[in-house]
């Protein structure tokens, strides 16, 4: 005889499905029991399912201390005959029975994408990528360490980022665990570890671009910069989304996309004066520089480059008109505000230290 | 008269006790002292003086508040008067917000037109109105007709903090070389407020125009002949004050290219620097100053600059001023970095422009940069930023921003920078190409 049993979370989700062929089945919180509850409030051996001579399912309290109810129901279940698909409280974990003949839903399909943030979670998995973090953080202080190199450097540049990632990691397990009784810790480590490994190698190839680009390519750099930021947010949004959360691939798509495309449009709110008044100030010649074998260009010869600033007296043209409209309006407003202060305070206009003889 | 003997004596007696080469030297000055024997007192002069010199006021009409208050002086009848351009400014630059406005010795004052500009010498020929024109002026102030010998005492005259006309003594020390322009130094204090107000000799004549001060005595007159050429060509009636500002830019420009013409003439004597060959003090005008860090054990780096300027500003306004060029050479080198740890260190440099300017003033500066090889240096490359900015009132003025650099195999970098304040195009290209052609490596 068959029966199917699903613990439940507290929305009724389904934690663990058991397929068992038996006559008699234990459930309790031992490990002898052929459904295992981890709940403080199950008792060792805490309830017993078994079939009548009629094929007929019974469930038994085996004298437990906070007994077997129905939801909604005060009573306690001493014996009782299980109704395929009843729900039963065993202490306070909820536990849905089937007869062996129910349709169960079809296993959901484990996408390519999704074994690989599970295998992301093998410990191996996790020290591997640990290890190849540091061996690039150790790489990068060497690199980037102008003076003497001491290892404490890595930790002191580094020990940020590190709490950053741990935090968060324990933060997204917490919010699992409320939502779904267990998160996957270790796979969150590394997906933080591979995404930062991801975002150093663009970041490393985007200052090569840079090094080698002229103004001309400046602008192209600029949206990859900014689109490589929101594609490392897409990505990790859709593996926590999984990861702690279990949704299923339309919807953490769904969700994911639409928190980026938040953050795209408010990015991409008119500037303030703030932002417009920092830009101005940066030079184009103040970025990165890199040692000469990193350049892979050939360089332009004096005239090519300077017809190309021969094309900026143009430009200035249209920019010293746009400058003199804007001063021109800026100053319009002021003499309106000047007209208004000369009129509340008209003794000003004739004062005595100025005879106009 | 006595007093003057009496110092003079006793400087002799002191020297006498020196060795006879001091001794001549101390007969000479005592010789040229009698010579050119000075009245010590000037009571009377300023007093002959006193009511050809003005105080000139920028006054905002809406609210009849000072804003800029200098000094001038008589030159000419019917109350013709010199005077800075800076004194007068604000006012050729907004007529509509601010008047010009004199006072007297006598307390009569009145209104002010402005007849003539000379921008790059910092003077301006103003005139009384018909309608404010007292019953009697002054008799205007004689003009110097004969070279002064440096070390001759000069008097300069003016209305400093706007306490009252006041007079200073000081000491003629000859034109600077520092400069461009002709300009004067006098050992003197000149203070804010004496702008615009004349220099004299004991005799009462115009040296020099006072015009800005340094500090601790240190002060500079435009020398008259300046104003003597400014004078030949006053016209009958003021213009407007848009017309007078019309001509800046083309004034400016052609002054900055005869200037840039005269700094590119001829081969430019090259200097050692790091690895490079560059012009250093190429012109009399232009002063040059050098600095080293020094090779302290915690700084696992070595850098050097050459610094060259020509400090020669133009005043424009109060927020603007142009006419500056400088040059700078660095040189980065470390024999303790990594390539990589380098860079971090050759990356920090910024370069600013060198002029005074506001937003008002000029556009942003437009770019363009890439990598370029420059063919004096075997065709290295460098990544150079080549930045402009025009200014908004002087159509065809432009500042140029320079910066070229590269960082070479071993741990070493160099950088070209100039900047060039107020040029016309054309100044700009002459003059990038003689820089970038001029260079070597040693």
């Amino acid at each position: 005889m068959e029966v199917i049993i699903e613990q439940l979370g507290t929305t009724n989700n389904v934690l663990e499905r058991q397929k068992l062929d038996a006559h008699r089945v234990r459930i309790g919180r031992a490990f002898s029991n052929d459904v295992i509850l981890n709940d403080e409030h199950v008792d060792a051996v805490h309830a017993q399912l078994e079939f009548d001579g009629e094929g007929r399912l019974f469930i038994e309290d085996l004298g437990s201390v906070n007994g077997i109810r129905r939801p909604r129901h005060k009573g306690a279940v001493g014996r009782s005959e299980v109704i395929s698909g009843e729900v039963f409280l065993i202490g306070r974990s909820r536990v849905r029975i089937y007869a062996g003949t129910h349709p169960v839903a079809p296993a959901v399909r484990i996408r390519a994408s999704e074994m690989f943030l599970l295998w992301l979670g093998k410990p191996q998995v996790t020290i591997g990528l640990v290890l190849l973090y540091l061996a690039a953080k150790i790489v990068a202080t060497w690199l980037g360490t102008i003076g003497e190199f001491r290892w404490s450097l890595v930790i002191e540049q580094n020990l940020g980022e590190v709490m950053l990632f741990i935090a968060l990691a324990v933060g997204v397990y917490f919010l699992s665990v409320l939502f779904r009784r267990g998160g996957n810790f270790l796979a969150h480590i590394s997906l933080l570890v591979l995404l930062f490994l991801f975002s150093s190698l663009l970041d490393a190839a985007l200052v090569v671009a840079l090094f080698n680009a002229g103004d001309a390519h400046y602008p192209l750099l600029r949206t990859f910069d900014e689109g490589r930021g929101y594609l490392e947010l897409l990505i990790y949004l859709w593996s926590v989304l999984y990861l702690a959360f279990h949704l299923p691939l339309g919807r953490r798509s769904l969700i994911s996309a639409a928190v980026v495309a938040v953050v795209i449009g408010v990015n991409s709110l008119p500037e303030d004066e703030l932002t417009r008044f920092i830009e101005r100030q940066s030079f184009p010649m103040e970025q990165r520089f890199l040692p000469p074998g990193l350049l892979l260009r050939d360089s332009l010869s004096g005239q090519e480059f300077g017809k190309r600033v021969e094309g900026l007296f143009e430009d200035l043209e249209r920019e010293r008109h746009k400058a003199l409209e804007s001063r021109d309006e800026q100053l319009s407003e002021v003499n309106r505000d000047d007209v208004v202060a000369a009129e509340e305070l008209p003794e000003l206009n004739a004062g005595p230290g100025l005879p106009n003889s | 008269m006595n007093s003057e003997h009496a110092m003079l004596q006793h400087r002799s007696r002191a020297e006498s006790a020196a060795c006879r080469g001091l001794f001549v030297i101390g007969t000479l000055l005592l010789l040229a002292s009698v010579v050119s024997a000075q009245p010590t007192e000037y009571g009377s002069l300023f007093e002959r003086l006193k009511p050809a010199l003005f105080t000139v006021e920028v006054v905002d009409r809406a609210s009849s508040n000072k804003n800029a208050q200098g000094s001038g002086f008589l030159v000419g009848p019917d109350g013709l008067l010199a005077t800075n351009y800076h004194v007068v400014s604000e006012y050729v630059l907004d007529p509509e917000r601010y008047a010009l406005k004199f006072r007297g010795v006598d307390n009569f004052s009145g209104a002010l037109e402005v007849l003539a500009l000379d921008v790059l010498h910092d003077l301006a020929l103003v005139r009384i109105v018909a309608e404010s024109m007292p019953g009697a002026l002054g008799e205007p102030f004689e003009l110097v007709s004969t070279p002064v010998r440096e070390g001759a005492s000069l008097l300069a005259l003016g209305n400093p903090y706007d306490i009252g006309i006041s007079l200073v003594p000081g000491t003629y020390n000859g034109e600077l070389e520092s400069q461009y322009r002709k300009m004067i130094h006098f050992t003197g204090a000149l203070n804010p407020g004496m702008s615009g107000g004349p220099t004299v000799n004991p005799d009462g004549r115009v040296v020099g125009i006072n015009v800005a001060g340094a500090g601790n005595s240190v002060s500079f007159l435009v020398p008259v002949a300046d104003l003597q050429r400014l004078m030949q060509a006053v016209p009958a009636s003021a213009p407007a004050p848009a017309e007078l500002r019309a001509g800046l830019a083309e004034v400016i420009i052609g002054h900055q290219a005869t200037m840039i013409q005269d700094l590119l003439a001829g081969d430019w004597t090259l200097e050692p620097f790091g690895p490079l060959m560059i012009p250093r003090e190429i012109r009399p005008w232009i002063s040059c100053t050098g600095s080293s860090s020094d090779s302290q054990p915690e700084v696992p780096w070595q850098s050097s600059h050459s610094n060259c300027v020509l400090n020669d500003r133009i005043y424009l306004s109060r927020s603007l001023d142009t006419g500056a060029l400088e040059m700078v050479f660095g040189w980065y080198h470390s024999d303790r970095l990594n390539a990589f740890q380098f860079s971090r260190v050759y990356e920090q440099n910024s370069f600013l422009p060198f002029n005074r300017s506001s937003d008002d003033d000029v556009t942003e500066f437009e770019c363009r940069e890439d990598w370029v090889g420059i063919e004096a240096l075997d065709g290295e490359a460098f990544k150079a930023s080549h930045c402009l900015r025009a200014y908004l009132d002087y159509p065809g003025l432009y500042d140029v921003l320079y910066v070229a650099r590269a960082q070479r195999a071993g741990a070493e970098g160099v950088h070209l920078h100039y900047t060039l304040a107020g040029v016309g195009r054309e100044s700009a290209a002459a003059f990038h190409r003689k820089f970038v052609g001029s260079l070597q490596w040693k």
